[in-house]
């Protein structure tokens, strides 16, 4: 399958709700994940992420989580668009590997702009003691139009 | 960990990153994802082709991870424990370009609790000179 015959059997964008919880995922970054993230994914093995920090020990890269709503959209089905045109990502603290993480998706806007439909979509990071570690919005291109 | 105080500074010049955008580095990333399960634009010439790309598409989240880059090796903790970082994406970069990431500090405030509030000019140049991706990061010391 490729991404436009994904987008073709997902879910109508018209019938998502302003608001709505996209998806929830729960889960530990595992450190090997983050060695791969930092030396092969954005190539910047930086010692803090893999080795150690004066946070005590490495510390997963904010940028780790700023494409987590691909993660998001497929749990529902929702289309995964065709190009993000804007991205925002606020870091409010170091996130260890392994320590467990909630990532939850939101509806924030659907709009209209020259004719082709975009999607906000909210994401935030709360670790288990309730903090928010992390929040951003992606807004996406759902279509290209005619 | 204390930051270069120069670094604090108005007029301040992020260290440029440079990135050669190799299909191993695009596809090191995007077959995180979904991508795995489906040819995407990020990871299949063709599904690029459809969609009338000339070949395969640098994914936006990646492109903001580089923008981050000389942001954190200027700002270390700081850039952890409190910052922002928003871009624009203008141009799709794509396969076997060389895209250079620069900033500078356009704005710094004192706030109430004497900590310093920086507000930093993001942007990504490719090959051609083209501004690529354009943002604002805000960073509080």
């Amino acid at each position: 399958m490729n991404q436009a015959e994904y987008n073709k059997q997902a879910v109508d964008w018209r019938y998502i709700k302003e608001g709505s919880v996209v998806a929830t995922l729960v889960y530990g970054v595992p450190l090997t994940d983050v060695y791969h993230f930092a030396a092969a994914a954005v190539e910047d093995p930086d010692p803090w992420y893999i080795e150690d920090s004066p946070f005590g020990g490495p510390v997963v890269p904010p940028g780790y989580f700023y494409g987590e709503y691909l993660r998001l959209l497929v749990v529902p089905n929702y289309p995964m668009g065709v190009l993000n045109s804007q991205l925002t990502f606020e870091s409010k603290g170091p996130i260890f590997p392994g320590e467990q993480v909630t990532i939850t998706g939101t509806v924030d806007r659907l709009f209209k702009k020259r004719d082709r439909p975009y999607l906000d979509l909210g994401i935030t990071i709360t670790k288990a003691n309730g903090q928010i570690a992390g929040h951003g919005i992606v807004t996406l291109l759902l279509e290209l139009g005619d | 960990m204390s930051v270069d105080t120069s670094a604090t500074q108005v007029g301040y010049q992020l260290p440029p990153v440079v990135k050669k955008i190799t299909e191993n580095l695009l596809c090191n990333y995007s077959r995180r994802y979904p991508g795995i399960f489906i040819a995407t634009i990020h990871t299949d010439r063709e599904a690029a082709s459809n969609w009338g790309f000339p070949d395969l598409v640098l994914q936006g989240s990646q492109t903001m991870n580089f923008c981050a880059e000389p942001l954190f090796k200027a700002y270390r903790e700081h850039w952890i424990n409190d910052s922002t970082l928003s871009v624009k994406f203008l141009k799709p970069v794509f396969a076997d370009e060389i895209i250079t990431i620069k900033g500078t500090v356009v704005e710094r405030q004192e706030t109430a609790e004497g900590r310093i509030d920086l507000k930093i000019d993001v942007w990504a140049t490719n090959t051609s000179g083209n501004k690529v991706i354009t943002g604002e990061a805000r960073v509080v010391i």
